[in-house]
């Protein structure tokens, strides 16, 4: 490099470093974290501590919230939900209708599931409020259906926000780059929680809240000693982040409960495979049937499951494994890989439908979704749909987008009637990983197993599917079956 | 005798991770010998040959799975049917037309297919609401276990394959040796107008090997179901990438044109895969990548740059170089000053308007639409700088946009730092990438580069990514915010417009003192005649090292300005691989050689989908790769962009009505005829 | 000391030896031709020369250093000019551009950060330079024209103007004369002759053209199947035997 060239170079550093000088950034502005508005708390008419259930006339379910201050067991319907309030200015909301938008990936979807069903569960849900008497004399509509196209989520975002004709939003999408558009818009966002996006964000909740991501806990371990398993491979994406950490949040789980769980060992991990697996898994799949493997973790997509399935198969170690699958809650799927997957685990972050509990809610659904075709993101759907009109209920007749997240956001208890691990509202914002404070009271696991391509719930007791684990205790202990219908 | 159990062990595993490795060398052997089968009987770098693949195995997916016809008919149909009646319409309505273009015109034209191709037919076939799973195999019960020498199993799929593969191999090698038909199509390939002259019927010959070849993607799309997991990942054209990468190196093996080479190649290749799977460790970080996502590009990189083969091919002329015609002179420069001020009138009056609307009456989504444009404008800048003024295909600029995203969130990140150094840092990081990247290659030149480049994007995407120091942390996300310097705060959509506006201005006269001075000048001489210009002391790799240095450092400067008008890197949905080939598309197609064509194809990125499609005509926003897609087809045509092209004619048509006003003074200045294009041609 | 000088160059194609052992210098500032019927190697000699071609045996030297291995641009840099037997000219540029970047070149002010801040842009000097060596060509008032306006001749006349500006000690020229009739032929050898008695560079020409030669250069080589059959003053080489027998042939040999 001849002398001109460094003194180039030497002159552009130079002008960077003035330019450094001289520059900032814009206001490190709030993302999200506080009110987006300093509104008026609920009308007082509205307790805000006490969001109803949604059935109609039937009062001999319990109400979803035990709440701090004993009140009373009767479930009952708030008398204010058929209180109509004239109301002007707030978008979305007339005499005869209360409007919000959905922002879904319907076209470019390569998950493999189909997430447009997310909104049949909200308009599933929506009928069965609408049927009954709708709330505040006006009817639930789902009145525009923007497709993000995987890529056009945040101009869908703000498209709707300029377009300021929608109470609130719900987003179904795989990626989520919109969420601080809605976010600082102040628009209430009830969402498919599988990004962190959902942390943070004071205006958008999902069907879970901000969980931890990689952590260390029993639940690994004990699930797969459960099943007697002892010698344990984990695979996770090498192309992805996200998978990458959940391998290892598993790996680390079981080296660390190790010697109460059995003996158990991690004897196989890889997170190096590629998206779509066309080199196949055969070396890897050899290795772990030398080495004994018996219990094989993932953190993959279900086409991905039924690669490894399928090459055990063929290497004769299938019947020797159990797998247990993060996102494979799918039933044709399933029902059409019966015989690879048998005896298999299946993760589910709700109660699944083979899974009856004393839940109106549940018991709604299946109603309201008998004649749809329910994948999970269906119930995904639904379990948004009914937070945002327990949040209305609580923010009473003269609700504007401010108090119905107040209202969400001052649910301390909340399991959408028993079908989630409860939420605290108020307090799980952040993502737990930083802030231990933020995490659920409870970790549980909620799994089905899969038996002549059918799922079975595998968790738990009748009527308590999930099996839980206090957060705060980490010494190796016996989950609890609970169920969370109040 | 530990030791020798050791060694007996090893062996075993290596013998095991050979046949594990022939099935999936099989599949690398059949897509890089549908590669090197069009590239020998086309002259063209078939990179459409994903979405052929595609149409191929979703016409199967569709008819067998969704419709439940037998195996049997639904292969029939889209293998021997579909297959190559798409190649013939391809040839027939498209490579026919450009048979004398250059390779690198070619090249286009099949990017701009792979784009429309897949996108038209999900229009079509509507998977919105079923997504498609469970991909079957063509092979019936072809899972099914045999037991190679009693011990290393295989199921029936692979022996099916690896038969098929060897078998048509077989059957090539003899078409091409022993009938008719393969030597005119070996004559013709060598010499097409030679051939025509000596009375064979190239025409007919040509789409026979059309037919040919894309009976080969469609046999490939439909053999490689069972063999990737995800018929997600096979229903979308990009879902082949990363076997087309493998396959690109065992093609690269025998420099695109020896089938033995490719078929030989692939069967190794994919060996080599599962014997760094069984011996590599995977506890240190490269040693895994090395035996994941990072092996097929580091073998085609390496391969690329290493095999002298290719070093030969290259010094070896195309025989196809110099037949096309050279670029005609830019509208402007042969424009009457008359014309010059009338259309600097318009685009000012135009402007005006436009801004006049927008900073007084749109709303921030419009804001954010035109600062979109502007953005996109500044990207595609450095799209006219490489290719347009260049005359070379890269299509890792979306990569260069994404590191100067990523510079200025890691520096915001991470340190405090301004954005806007951030992002200058980026764009110093991509242009010094893009020299280290291209010194390589770029001797090599034309096809070559484009797959040297588009193996770096796709590393990029694939390996690089993730990684916390490039891609930042899942924890903290991916936000960017927005600059402020020299005491304004560019925060607001309004102003931050008009800073972008500004590095426009700013890039946009930086490209015309490069295009008007003595980098232009030496790239316009390398476009005229490489030869020449070596003759009078050019170095042809060095003039391109550093127009491919600048154009990724501008690339960068538009990827940070992405990132903050958007207040984070929106990775997936803006500096995708496959939105990188789109981008090269709308360019070339609009016009690649001005800056003018730069920004107006960063407005029609960004508002033709809006406005057009979605709003006027109400159709689907993929409508716009299909467009595009196709309209690449007049690059062989038209290589200075359709509205260059529309320029001129207008421009023509213009002078021709001023002349016909003056008709008596045209004659006395013009003096003895000399024809010219703008001479009326009725005129007494 | 020779200027350029090629030194027992031999070159095999596939076994076929093109060029056998071969010497020939150029004397700064002299006319040199090199001569020989279709096949003789000229070309071959030539290409050796530019560094087209790598010689299997044998040296290249300009200027007393061995530039056998240097790659064309260096030579090119170093001093050595060329114009092309089929035009190489670059389209899409006008005349004048041919020359300024030539100019750019040899001068080593093309760098780009020049380029970046408006110094690249063609300064007037540097245009009123072009244009009188355009001029002194008879190319005057062209410079603005597109390069595909031009004839033949004065094609080539720019490919002399390119090579020239690069400031050359030495120009090679391969068959000027082909496509050309015989008037423009003479024009084209008058001006060549003028321009090199005022610059003072030196000259190898390798023509087909006969006549041209002998009536241009000062000294002649004689190539026939790769063999250097003759050299020296170019009117004794004319009247040579040898090279009647070899390279005029049967239409010397029959008429005398």
């Amino acid at each position: 490099m001849t002398a001109r060239w460094w003194k180039l170079i030497l002159a552009a550093l130079a002008a960077l470093a003035l330019v450094a000088t001289a520059c900032g950034n814009a206001g490190n502005d709030d993302e999200g974290g506080a009110p987006a508005a300093t509104a008026a708390p609920a009308p007082e008419e509205a307790p805000d501590d006490e969001p109803a259930p949604a059935p109609e006339e039937t009062d001999d379910e319990p109400a979803p919230e035990p709440e701090a201050e004993p009140e009373p067991e009767e479930p009952k319907e708030p008398e204010h939900r058929h209180t109509f309030v004239p109301i002007s200015g707030v978008p979305g909301v007339n005499d005869d209708e209360i409007k919000v938008t959905s922002i879904v990936t319907i076209s470019n979807n390569m998950l493999g599931t189909n997430i447009a069903a997310y909104n049949d569960g909200i308009e599933a849900y929506f009928n069965f409020i609408n049927d009954t008497g709708g709330i505040y004399g006006r009817e639930l509509v789902l009145a525009n259906k923007r497709d993000d196209q995987l890529f056009a989520n945040q101009a869908e975002s703000l498209a709707m926000v300029e377009e300021d004709d929608s109470l609130a939003a719900f987003v179904a999408t795989l990626l989520f780059f919109g969420a601080d558009t809605l976010n600082d818009a102040g628009i209430p966002t009830f969402g498919w929680n599988i990004h962190n996006e959902f942390a943070d964000r004071w205006n958008i909740v999902g069907n879970i809240a901000p969980s931890c991501i990689g952590c260390i806990h029993q639940l690994f371990p004990w699930v797969a000693h459960q099943v007697g398993a002892t010698k344990v491979g984990i695979f996770g994406y090498g192309n992805s982040e996200n998978s990458k950490v959940c391998a290892e949040g598993t790996r680390d789980s079981i080296e660390h409960y190790s010697a109460e769980a059995g003996g158990m060992t991690v004897e196989f991990f890889d997170t190096s495979i590629e998206f779509g697996l066309a080199g196949g898994v055969a070396p890897q799949v050899s290795e772990m049937k030398d080495k004994g493997v018996d219990f094989i973790f993932t953190c993959l997509d279900l086409n991905g499951m039924r690669t490894i399935a399928q090459e055990l198969v063929k290497q004769d170690h299938r019947d020797q494994v159990t797998m247990y699958h993060p996102n494979t809650y799918n039933h044709d799927f399933v029902a059409a890989n019966a015989d690879l997957f048998e005896g298999d685990l299946v993760f589910t972050q709700f109660v699944p439908f083979e899974a009856e509990i004393d839940s109106e809610l549940q018991r709604r659904f299946f109603e309201y979704t008998a004649d749809l075709k329910l994948e999970e993101q269906t119930i995904v759907g639904w379990l948004n749909a009914h937070l945002f009109y327990d949040g209305l209920l609580a923010a009473g007749p003269e609700f504007d987008r401010a108090s119905l997240m107040e209202a969400v956001r001052s649910f301390e208890d909340y399991s959408h009637d028993g079908l989630t691990n409860p939420i605290d509202w108020n307090r799980q914002i952040a993502l737990p990983n930083d802030n231990p404070d933020a995490d659920y009271e409870y970790r549980c696991v909620n799994a089905v197993q899969i038996v002549d391509g059918a799922f079975v719930q595998w968790t738990g007791e009748p009527g308590k599917p999930w099996m839980c684990w206090e957060v705060v205790r980490t010494d190796w202990h016996e989950p609890e079956a609970l169920t969370f219908v109040n | 005798m530990t030791a020798s159990v050791l060694a007996a062990g090893v062996l075993e595993e290596t013998i095991r991770a050979f046949f594990q490795g022939l099935p999936i060398g099989a599949g690398f052997a059949l897509v890089a010998m549908s590669f090197v089968l069009t590239y020998k009987t086309s002259g063209v770098f078939n990179l459409a040959f994903g979405a052929q693949a595609f149409i191929s195995a979703a016409t199967y997916y569709e008819l067998h799975v969704r419709r439940d016809w037998s195996i049997w008919l639904a292969v029939l149909v889209a293998v021997v049917l579909v297959a190559p009646v798409l190649g013939l319409l391809l040839e027939r309505l498209i490579f026919r037309h450009v048979h004398a273009a250059s390779a690198v015109a070619k090249l286009v034209i099949s990017l701009g297919l792979l784009v429309a191709l897949p996108e038209l037919f999900k229009l079509i076939v509507d998977y919105n609401r079923e997504q498609p799973f469970g991909a079957v195999g063509i092979i019936p019960d072809g899972t099914t276990v045999y037991r190679l020498f009693g011990r290393y199993p295989v199921t029936r799929d692979e022996i099916a394959a690896f038969v098929i593969v060897v078998a048509a191999s077989l059957a090539l090698a003899a078409l091409f040796r022993y009938t008719r038909l393969g030597l005119r199509i070996r004559a013709v390939v060598q010499s097409p107008r030679m051939t025509e002259l000596n009375g064979v019927n190239a025409d007919w010959v040509s789409s026979g090997s059309w037919m040919l070849s894309s009976f080969f993607a469609g046999l490939a799309g439909v053999l490689l179901v069972p063999t990737t997991s995800s018929l997600g990942t096979v229903l979308e054209p990009t879902g082949f990438f990363p076997i087309v990468i493998s396959a690109l190196a065992a093609a690269a093996l025998g420099r695109l044109v020896s089938l033995p080479a490719a078929l030989l190649g692939g069967l190794a290749l994919g060996v080599v895969t599962t014997q760094m799977r069984t011996h590599v460790p995977r506890d240190n970080v490269i040693l895994a990548e090395l035996q994941g996502p990072a092996l097929p590009y580091v073998m085609l990189f390496a391969i690329i740059v290493f095999w002298p083969a290719i070093r030969r091919q290259v010094a070896g002329a195309d025989p196809l170089l110099g037949v096309s015609p050279p670029p005609p002179a830019l509208a402007a420069t042969s424009r009457s000053r008359g014309m010059t001020i009338y259309t600097r009138v318009m685009a000012l009056a135009f402007f005006t308007a436009v801004g006049i609307w927008t900073f007084g009456y749109a709303n921030n989504f419009w804001i954010s639409r035109i600062t979109h444009s502007v953005i996109f404008s500044i990207i595609f800048l450095s799209i006219v700088v490489f290719t347009g003024l260049g005359g070379q295909i890269a299509l890792c600029q979306v990569t260069f946009a994404a590191i100067g995203a990523f510079g200025a969130m890691q520096f915001a990140q991470r340190w405090d730092v301004s954005v806007i150094v951030g992002m200058l840092a980026g764009a110093a990081i991509a242009a010094a990438v893009g020299a280290v990247l291209s010194i390589p290659v770029m001797r090599l030149g034309g096809i070559w580069l484009a797959i040297a480049t588009l193996a770096f994007a796709l590393f990029f995407h694939d390996v690089l990514v993730k990684y916390d120091w490039v891609g930042g942390s899942l924890f903290h996300g991916r936000g960017v915010p927005r600059p402020e310097f020299f005491g304004v705060d560019f925060s607001s959509r309004e102003n931050f417009l008009i800073l972008c506006i500004a590095v426009l201005v700013l890039v946009g006269v930086l490209v015309i003192l490069i295009r008007e001075s003595s980098t232009g000048m030496a790239l316009r001489a390398l476009r005229g005649s490489e030869t020449a210009a070596e003759s009078i002391g050019v170095i042809s790799w060095r003039s391109r090292v550093i127009v491919f240095s600048v154009s990724a450092g501008i690339a960068a400067i538009g990827g940070g300005l992405l990132a903050m008008e958007e207040k984070l890197v929106g990775y997936e949905s803006n500096y995708d691989p496959q939105t990188g080939l789109f981008w090269l598309v709308i360019v070339v197609v609009l016009g690649a050689r001005t800056v003018e064509g730069g920004i107006q194809a960063g407005v029609a990125f960004v508002i033709f989908p809006e406005l057009v499609l979605d709003r006027w005509l109400g159709l689907h926003g993929a409508w716009r790769y299909v467009l595009f897609g196709f309209a690449a087809i007049s690059f062989a045509r038209h290589p200075e962009g359709l509205l260059e092209h529309g320029k001129r004619r207008s421009q023509a048509m213009m002078q021709r009505m001023f002349a016909r006003r003056q008709p008596a003074m045209a004659a006395a200045t013009t003096g003895p005829a000399v024809p010219t294009a703008a001479d009326p041609e009725g005129e007494p | 000391m020779s200027l350029l000088v090629a030194d027992g160059i031999t070159k095999r194609f596939a076994g076929i030896t093109a060029l056998d052992d071969v010497h020939v210098a150029v004397e700064e500032g002299e006319r040199v031709g090199l001569i020989g019927p279709n096949g003789a190697g000229k070309t071959t000699l030539f290409n050796c020369l530019l560094g087209l071609l790598r010689p299997d045996a044998g040296s290249v030297s300009f200027d007393g250093q061995d530039i056998t291995g240097l790659p064309v641009y260096r030579r090119a840099r170093l001093g050595i000019g060329r114009t092309f037997q089929r035009v190489e000219l670059f389209s899409g540029s006008s005349v004048r551009d041919h020359l300024l970047f030539a100019h750019r070149i040899r001068s080593g002010t093309g760098a780009l950060w020049k380029d970046l801040i408006g110094l690249g842009l063609p300064k007037s000097a540097e245009i009123e330079r072009c244009d009188a060596l355009l001029e002194s060509l008879g190319l005057g008032g062209m410079g603005d024209e597109p390069i595909e306006a031009l004839s033949l001749g004065q094609s080539r006349l720019v490919e002399v103007a390119r090579a020239l500006m690069t400031q050359p000690r030495v120009v090679l020229l391969d068959e000027p004369s082909s496509g050309l009739d015989r008037a423009e032929t003479n024009a084209l050898a008058d001006t060549l002759a003028r321009i090199q008695s005022e610059q003072g560079f030196g000259m190898l020409l390798v023509e087909h053209d006969v006549e041209l030669v002998a009536s241009f250069t000062e000294r002649t080589y004689v190539l026939d199947f790769g063999k250097l059959i003759t050299h020296g003053p170019t009117p004794d080489v004319m009247r040579d035997d040898q090279v009647r027998a070899a390279y005029l042939g049967d239409f010397v040999a029959g008429t005398s």
